[in-house]
Order: structure tokens, then sequence, then C-alpha cells
């Protein structure tokens, strides 16, 4: 403010009217405040395109990068073809488990899905599948087909969840199934105990456990595993 | 007696005789069994031994089957450890579950059907009268149920008691178990466990049953540790719990139980 009413003051003293005059005049006395003024008004630009540029790019981030993030992978949970979702525990008050009048294989058929399974229908018997359900929506949160080999004399239990679900029947076998081995390129956790042989593993989005009765040791369950990998 | 006296002993009767209700009520009163599911299992101990001994695992033959509760059938603990019963049965009595047997050529029970075992588990459901009273079953109700079910299907039942709260009769489960006859326990919310084997380790993980539960044992696992400093000896009760998702564990010798039936039908 002190140098434009130095300049006004000086004007007036001079008798200068027209604004050509006045600038000439301007630069000519006072080359110093006529050139910060410029450089103010060159600031004062990059200001505004700054702040525009900054509103831009959030308009960007808004419009691009959080649909990329939230929307692709909910087009999975409709699919479900076990893409990356956020993880859902599902307490025994929220599912119920129903007896399914169709096999692990039909299903996965005439729902289009991609998960493994044993194709064991030829030679196996007493196949029994098993849903558990979500109460709330009917989806289907978890399946579980046990079958007789009679070649084996054996009972073998294959359960599915998609990998970000976790019912709370399988928090135990979770917990205790703590050795580690690699089958296939896959890390496949077990356990063995008196009673049965556990294992469990993911591959594409999905999260299998199988489980045999005692009797059996854990390179039966490794078969098994490189057996359900092996066949799809 | 003098009116006096027969006055105060009419009062000192009337007196009494709430409490004599109240009393009869409380002796009628059962405790119930809901089931409920397992709960906070978590690894509670790793044992890391020299040497390890296996000194007894013994088992009715077979075992018994490992049925567990389905839709619709809230609070059924009672039905699921009767169907056990049945189903164990059913390989020795064929008419007790009709036109279907419970186990394999080989000797091992059959997956849980379902058809005939949830029919089963209903027709036991109803004659436990689940949920009629209050939730779940008592132990009266249990074993009526139980009983009229073997009845009605040409067959006789027997309970003998093994035992009650910390009392259990450990050496009459074993003869029971030598004798092919399976055993009812009624337990408090209390643990089961699971003994992974590792190299040189066993871990032991425990689970709660987050309610009064009911359930079968069938066996028993003694196992003797020798460790770097001195030796312990586990004993278990082998038991199908009935509940989904963990249906075989082990129930620790000594834990506290409301009442335990060995059960023979013939």
């Amino acid at each position: 403010m002190r140098e434009e009413q130095k300049l006004n003051k000086a004007i007036k003293q001079d008798g200068i009217d027209t604004q050509s005059d006045i600038l000439d005049e301007l630069k000519r006395r006072y080359p110093q405040y006529v050139a910060q003024s410029e450089k103010k008004q060159i600031t004062a630009k990059k200001r505004k395109f700054a702040f525009f540029s900054a509103i831009a790019a959030a308009v960007v981030c808004v419009a691009v990068i959080v649909p990329c993030v939230v929307l692709l992978p909910n087009r999975d949970n409709g699919a479900g073809n076990g893409g990356k979702e956020d993880v859902r525990y599902c307490t025994q008050a929220e599912y119920e488990k129903r007896y399914a009048d169709y096999t692990i294989g039909e299903y996965r058929t005439s729902n289009n899905r991609d998960f493994l399974y044993f194709d064991w229908y030829e030679f196996g018997e007493d196949f029994s599948t098993i849903c558990y359900i979500n109460k709330s929506d009917e989806e289907v949160l978890g399946l579980e087909e046990q079958a007789y080999l009679p070649q084996s004399s054996e009972v073998v239990q294959l359960s599915i969840t998609k990998a970000n679900v976790y019912l709370s029947i399988f928090d135990s076998t979770i917990e205790y199934c703590n050795m580690e081995r690699n089958v296939s390129n896959h890390l496949v956790k077990w356990s063995i105990n008196a009673k049965e042989a556990t294992c469990i593993f993911e591959d594409n989005g999905y999260r299998y456990f199988i489980q045999i009765a005692q009797g059996q040791d854990e390179n039966r369950l490794f078969e098994l595993v490189a057996e359900l990998l092996e066949k799809n | 007696m003098n009116k006096t006296n027969r006055i105060k002993t009419i009062a000192l009767i009337t007196l009494c005789l709430p409490f004599c209700g109240g009393w009869t009520e409380a002796a009628e009163q059962d405790n119930r069994y809901v089931g409920g599911e397992l709960i906070s299992t978590y690894a509670s101990e790793t044992i890391s031994y020299v040497s390890k001994q296996v000194v007894e695992n013994v088992t009715t033959a077979n075992g018994t089957p490992l049925y567990s509760a389905v839709s619709g059938m809230q609070n059924g603990c009672g039905a699921v450890a009767g169907a056990t019963i049945v189903g164990f049965y059913d390989k020795y009595y064929a008419n007790l579950i009709p036109d279907w047997d419970s186990y394999y050529s080989s000797g091992t029970y059959r997956i849980q059907n379902g058809t005939y075992v949830q029919t089963l588990l209903f027709d036991l459901y109803d004659r436990m009268q689940t949920n009629v009273v209050a939730p779940g079953v008592s132990e009266s109700e249990f074993k009526n149920g139980l009983k009229s079910y073997v009845v009605d299907h040409g067959y006789s039942l027997e309970y003998t008691s093994l035992g009650t709260g910390n009392n259990f009769n450990y050496s009459a489960f074993k003869s029971a178990v030598k004798n092919n006859e399976p055993t009812v326990l009624f337990v408090q919310p209390s643990n089961l466990y699971i003994c992974a084997f590792g190299e040189n380790e066993d871990y032991i993980y425990t689970s709660s049953i987050s309610g009064n539960h009911i359930m079968v044992a069938y066996g028993y696992y003694e196992v003797k540790y020798t460790l770097s400093n001195g030796t312990r000896t586990d004993k278990y009760l082998q038991v199908a719990t009935g509940l989904s998702g963990t249906t075989d564990a082990f129930y620790k010798v000594g834990s506290y139980i409301d009442a335990a039936y060995q059960v023979k039908i013939k």
C-alpha cells in the first residue's frame, strides 16, 4: 500500500493523464515497484492454477481411483469367483446347516463356480452334501461333502468356503492345524491327532478343509490335496 | 389334644406347607441342557517330551456314529446324543433305524444321513419334548424320550448311573467301554480337548462348550509322557460331541459332570 500511495502522489504532482503515459512514466521513474507488481500478478496466477489443479486431482481421485479400489472387488463378490474381498466372520447364530439334494460337483456346474472338488461320484458311496446358509439372505457361505471310499474303507470330508469367509465351526480346525507342508506349490497347514487327520489350504480365493478319520497318516492327506489340485 | 394345641398344630402345618411345596418344586426342577457351540479354541499347552507311551486307547467297536444337529433343531443336543446311541446300537439291533444300516460293511459308522438320521433326530427331538417346558431338555426328558423311542422299536433300554459331580466312576466307565456300551454325559459349560501330535511335542487345544450339554463317551485314552524333568500321565474320555465342526474330541477325566449313564439296549 505504501508503494501505491507513493505512486498516486507522484502522478498527481506530475499531471500525467492517460493510462499508457502513466505506465511508461511509472516504469521510467520506479522500475523496481513496477517489476514487483508484475511479479505479484504472476504469483497470484500460479496460486489459482495450483488451487484448481488440486481440486482437479481430488476429483480424478474420487472418480477413478476409488471405483477401482472399491467397485472392482465387489464385482468379484457377485460372480463368486474368489476375488479379494473383505474378511467376513460368521458366528453360529448367523448361519444354519442344511442338507442339500445336490453334490458339490453339481452345485459347481449349475452356479458356474470355479472351486476345486473331488470327482469321486463314480467310485465313492454314500455322499452327503451340507450347505452352510446365511439365515438372513440364504446365501451359501460354505459347502461340505462327505463320501465313503470303499476301496480304501475311508470316509473323506471336503469343506469349502471362500478364502475371506470364516465360519465359526471351523475355528478350532484352523487353530489346531499348526504344521506346514508345501504340496504342489500350495502351503498346506495340517494336524493329526488320535481321532483324525485334517488339513487346510487355499487356492484361487477359496479355502479347503480335508479331513480323514483316524488310522491314516498325514501323507494320505497330502495325496488328497495333490489329487484335488491336479484334477481341476 | 385340647383346642389350643389343635389350633397350634394346624397353624404350624399351614405355615410349613408353602416350604414343602417349594422344596418339592426345587427337587423336580432339573438342569436344562441346551447344547450351544464350541467357543474360544486356543492352544493351551505344548508338551515337549523325551518319549511318549499311549498306555490305553480303547473304544467301543468302531467308536460311535458322529452326528450333529441340523437346521430346525434349536437346543437339540439331547436329540443328537440320543441319535448317536440309537445309531450305535442299530449295528446290533437292525430295527432301531428302519430300512437303513448305520454302518458300512467295514464296520465303520456311516456318514450322517440327510433322510434317515434326520428323521431319527426330529423324532427324538419331539419325544424328548425339547424346548417345551423351557429351552433344551432335562435329564429326565432325555432319558424318557430315548427310552420311549427304543421301546417303540421293539427293544428295551437300561441306564446305569456312573456317578455325578466329581464322583465319576472311571473304572466302571472303562468296563462299560470294554463291554461295548456307550455312556451319556450330562455336563455344564466345560472344556473339550484336541491333542495334536508334533515331533517330540504334543499340542493341547482347548475349546469351551458354551452351554449345558449332553454328549456320548465311547472310549478312553491314557498317555504317559517322559519329560526332561519327570513324567506325567494324561487321561481323557473320548466323546462324540454332537457339535458341528468338532464332532470327535477328548474330555478330561476328573471334570465335573452333572450325571453319567451307561446305556444298554437289548
